[in-house]
């Protein structure tokens, strides 16, 4: 008996083993390589997913022309050597631009490589003025969310294969039942038939049981209608949006460690509508100096040089920049690098403007006002941006949703004393009403509708 | 068997939560993109009509622009020194235009702490954050000799061009600003010696 039952066991052990194998399989086979990411880290430096010419050449209509896509593999994985087998396509290529080869890329397989391939295609016959148009400033492509149908579809498989392997569980024991009182019964149905039994088996139960059934649909339902509800809610609301920025740089360090004002960048806080987002000369009133990061050494303050015009080895500005030869930049900052891949991080800045990706998003529709907040209402930064200064990467602090800024100026207090701006107002509620009366925003108008929506 | 089960689910529904967690990446979904959207070119939007592909843009030479109170109308004239050896010499001959008072010194005190803290410190001795980190920001203390007798003309000077390793400041800093920011910083000059 013993015997038997460890039989048992070891063979239910096994299939178990062997179905949970089955299921991880059946996981990770969603996870192939990303074509778009692969090429935002690796070739993006230097190449155009379109017809443009940047570094090399525009990536549109690669495939076609290429001999064969073994080739161009070959010469993607890398090039140098690739040229010694002397294709003519090939050399054309070395010779049209400046020989220089483009760099090897021995961490890409050649799936990775098809991934990338199949991801420059898709993206031109998809909408080439989008694939052109520089990203970063308005940085909001969206991108379809799939993760969770991923998540539904392996749930199931695991369920299912859960019900399986118990039914056969209960099949073996009934074997075993069988065993003990001298039937020697062996089951020899096939695994179709049966999970076909185990199929009929549930829907026989699920007959007899049918409020247990319908309770069961219910929950599953609800639970539904509750995500349902919860992603139509976050439409819109882009908290914790942390993207990442064209220069690593670190409000940490900036605002938290030196303690530099928040105004000292964002000077257009007392001024404008916007805070403004700093030209690159005020991160030269320090940087002409400070040529090299704890953080990151060298290279995100070259990007700011190579965006502007400075030298760093002259110590001075470069006259009419923009106008200068390309090469001729690239090779004094590559030289001042002496390191190329921190050189291809700069490249792209070269005689750029560096596009910031924007992060927080009022709607066109609802204004907003930095300076009537900062300066008038004296509200702090910090109110709405959140401890920007413990930041490494700068996110979304608040919702700013409609129902956030009705909240504010529902219990908010406004600041009459000593405030210019307020001071008719000031005197004339003074009048009408006791010394020391406390107004909220919302009572001098803080929730009509046309204060933001006109 | 039933304690395995509830582990089982247990363990699905947090892979079910984790994975719900939002792409910091990408900002999520957005309702009606045409009503989010501005038709019209927005501040630092790129913009293809311009050579260097930005909206941002610099003032037309040979323009000053428009100023409604007169009172900060020397905001919007040029600065008559360059940025030269010669051009500091000549600052000194200039005055406030500002009469001083304890408002001023208040104002100045506000733009100190806002544009100088970091790297000449709360009291002006030169201990800032920035200096901790990189010895090239420490700057020398406004009452050490050599700065305490710098008359007020090229105090406003070294602000608008900079001086040595510190960058030029009359972008950030308006030129009203910059003279009640001199009666502050003479203030912190007197101090201490």
């Amino acid at each position: 008996m013993t015997d038997f039952m460890n039989k048992f066991l070891g063979y239910t052990m096994h299939r178990v083993m062997v179905l949970s194998l089955f299921s991880l399989i059946s996981i990770t086979a969603f996870a192939q390589p990303d074509g778009g990411k692969l090429f935002d880290s690796q070739c993006k430096r230097c190449h155009n997913i379109g017809e443009a010419k940047l570094v090399g050449p525009g990536l549109k209509d690669v495939r076609s022309r290429w001999s064969s896509e073994d080739n161009l593999i070959a010469w993607i994985q890398n090039s140098a050597e690739y040229l010694k087998t002397g294709d003519a396509y090939a050399v054309g290529l070395y010779e049209k631009y400046n020989k220089s080869a483009m760099p090897a890329f021995p961490t890409l397989s050649k799936e990775d490589v098809v991934a990338i391939l199949d991801y420059v295609d898709a993206e031109n016959s998809k909408a080439p003025e989008v694939a052109v148009a520089p990203t970063g400033t308005e940085g909001t492509a969206k991108e379809e969310d799939n993760s969770l149908m991923y998540v539904l579809i392996a749930v199931a498989v695991i369920l299912s294969i859960l019900i399986y392997s118990l039914y056969s569980m209960s099949s073996s024991l009934i074997t075993v039942l069988k065993h003990r009182d001298g039937e020697d019964s062996v089951d020899d149905r096939s695994m179709l038939d049966k999970a076909e039994d185990c199929l009929k088996g549930m829907g026989s139960w699920a007959k007899e049981n049918k409020k247990i059934v319908g309770l069961l649909v219910t929950v599953v339902v609800l639970i539904g209608l509750k995500f349902v509800w919860d992603s139509l809610l976050g439409i819109g609301v882009y908290t914790n949006y942390q993207p990442h920025q064209p220069i690593k740089f670190s409000h940490k360090i900036h605002a938290g460690e030196i303690g530099i004002a928040c105004v000292y960048c964002h000077t257009g806080v007392t001024e404008s509508k916007q805070a403004t987002i700093p030209s690159a000369s005020t991160c030269m009133n320090c940087h002409k100096g400070v040529k090299e990061g704890a953080q990151y050494g060298k290279v995100e303050i070259a990007k700011i040089y190579a965006s502007i015009g400075f030298d760093p080895e002259k110590d001075a500005y470069i006259e009419n920049y923009n106008q200068k030869p390309y090469e001729e930049m690239a090779s004094l900052y590559e030289n001042w690098l002496g390191d190329g891949d921190a050189y291809r991080q700069v490249q792209s800045f070269i005689q750029k403007p560096i596009s910031w990706v924007q992060i927080h998003k009022l709607p066109d529709h609802a204004y907003f006002n930095h300076a009537q907040h900062y300066k008038v209402g004296g509200i702090e930064c910090e109110t709405c941006h959140g401890p920007v200064q413990e930041m490494e990467e700068v996110y979304q602090y608040s919702p700013l949703t409609m129902g956030w800024c009705i909240n504010c100026h529902r219990d908010t207090k406004v600041k009459f004393e000593e405030n210019p701006y307020y001071d008719k107002l000031h005197d004339y509620l003074s009048k009408r009403y006791k010394e020391g009366a406390q107004f909220t925003v919302s009572r001098i108008g803080g929730l009509e509708c046309g204060k933001c929506h006109y | 068997m039933k304690k395995y089960i509830s582990l089982g689910l247990f363990a699905s529904a947090a892979f079910i939560m984790s994975s719900c967690s939002k792409d910091p990446q990408s900002p999520g979904y957005e309702f009606m993109p045409d009503m989010y959207r501005a038709v019209g070119y927005e501040g630092y939007g790129p913009n293809k009509n311009y050579e260097d592909g930005t909206n941002a843009r610099t003032p037309v030479d040979g323009t000053i622009p428009f100023q409604t109170n007169r009172d900060n109308i020397m905001n919007v004239f040029p600065y008559p020194h360059p940025n030269t050896p010669e051009g500091y010499e000549a600052s000194a001959l200039m005055k406030n235009p500002i009469p001083f008072s304890e408002a001023v010194l208040a104002e100045g005190k506000t733009i100190y702490t806002n544009f100088c803290v970091h790297c000449h410190g709360a009291n002006g001795q030169g201990d800032g954050g920035a200096g901790k980190k990189q010895a090239i920001l420490i700057p020398p203390a406004y009452n050490s000799d050599q700065l305490k007798d710098l008359p007020e003309g090229k105090i406003f000077h070294s602000i608008t061009w900079g001086k040595n390793a510190m960058g030029a400041h009359q972008y950030q800093i308006s030129k009203v600003d910059r003279w009640k920011l001199v009666h502050y910083v003479q203030s912190l000059q007197k101090a201490g010696s």
